[in-house]
């Protein structure tokens, strides 16, 4: 696996045990009630486990497994990819601190505008990144001849 | 990747980009509330994203890498799995139409739109129809064991001629 999935798919790991963590105090709080303040992280925990995991999961295992687009360059400009990753996680990040203290009634100071903006370009770079990988026949394919039995080449 | 897998994926992936800017609005406006109404796009933000995005593209990628029936790489009743194209994509616009639809109002406060409960039951059927083709197509295929053409095998093919100039790549 090369460094990006790596990459995407620890972070990935990392949220899913704070979204598991956080998710487990927003629930046992809805039955025991010990804090008013905790229930404005239900959607910092919805967004930990959807985007800090699943989609950051997916990301980096597409990134990985898609048809490689050429020789010269299997994974295409990767720094698409990074674009992708730093901003998903930056994006996220202000709205795990932020969005909890403005349902408490802070002023968040334009940083949920700044989350939504960079989680918006998130979204569209790794549309981007992945694009053209999402192809038909693979170049080998149509290259070099058939081996009589695939399983050889194992 | 079949044309199926790739409409279903690149599907998948605009519902990715514009669930994300929808989404994204709707957090823009915590912070600058600048149009009430965008709180209805919040549930079309949800099913943009589940349906549209993670649950396409599981479909779109299974359609492509599970096993394949025979040694030709049949891959079963595709009729089937193109209905649940149709009824998913249609499930989830209708879904993601119908929170705004029904709270627009003309200025003089009437609505736009009278939206009847006969509209939900057509997004339900489409989802419907969506698992039932989706498991109907694909029964055959989550059993069968071999792997010997397909996904697998394509993905062997394809390392041995990366690596086949660039020994380097080989432990990756
Ligand atoms: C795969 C990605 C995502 C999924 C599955 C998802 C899912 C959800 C769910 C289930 C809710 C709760 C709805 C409710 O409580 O009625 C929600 C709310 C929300 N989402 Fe997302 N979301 C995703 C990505 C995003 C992104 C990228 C943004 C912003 C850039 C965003 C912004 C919001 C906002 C602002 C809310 C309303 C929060 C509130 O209730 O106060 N979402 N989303």
């Amino acid at each position: 696996m090369y460094l990006q999935a790596r990459v995407f798919i620890r972070t990935a790991l990392a949220y899913l045990l704070a979204a598991l963590l956080l998710g487990g105090l927003v629930l046992v709080n809805q039955g025991l009630n010990f804090s008013p303040y905790i229930a404005a992280f239900q959607p910092v925990f919805y967004h930990l486990l959807t985007v800090g995991w699943l989609t950051q999961l997916i990301f980096g295992v597409a990134l990985w497994m898609f048809p490689v687009l050429s020789k010269q360059r299997p994974r295409g400009d990767e720094r698409i990819g990074w674009l992708a990753y730093a901003t998903l996680n930056g994006g996220l990040l202000l709205r795990v601190v932020f969005e909890p203290l403005h349902a408490w009634g802070f002023t968040s100071v334009g940083a949920l505008v700044l989350s939504a903006l960079l989680q918006v370009v998130a979204g569209w770079a790794f549309v981007f990144a992945i694009w053209p990988r999402v192809k038909g026949k693979a170049e080998y394919k149509n290259r070099e001849p058939r081996t009589k039995n695939r399983n050889d080449e194992r | 990747m079949p044309k199926l897998s790739q409409l279903m994926i690149r599907t998948a992936l605009l519902w990715l980009g514009v669930g994300f800017s929808v989404g994204g609005l709707v957090l823009l406006a915590k912070d600058v509330p600048f149009w009430p109404a965008l709180w209805t796009w919040r549930l079309s933000h949800v099913y943009m994203l589940l349906l549209g995005w993670m649950v396409q593209l599981a479909c779109g990628v299974a359609f492509w890498i599970l096993p394949r029936l025979d040694a030709a790489g049949s891959r079963g009743n595709e009729q089937l799995a193109w209905l649940c194209y149709g009824c998913l994509n249609g499930g989830v616009a209708l879904a993601s139409l119908y929170g705004p639809l029904a709270a627009a109002r003309w200025p003089a406060g009437g609505a736009i739109w009278e939206i009847s409960d006969w509209r939900w039951e057509i997004r339900d059927c489409s989802y419907q129809l969506a698992v039932s083709s989706w498991q109907l197509a694909h029964r055959q295929r989550s059993r069968f064991a071999g792997n010997a053409t397909g996904w697998h095998a394509d993905r062997r093919e394809e390392s041995a001629w990366l690596c086949a100039e660039d020994p380097s790549l080989r432990s990756g």
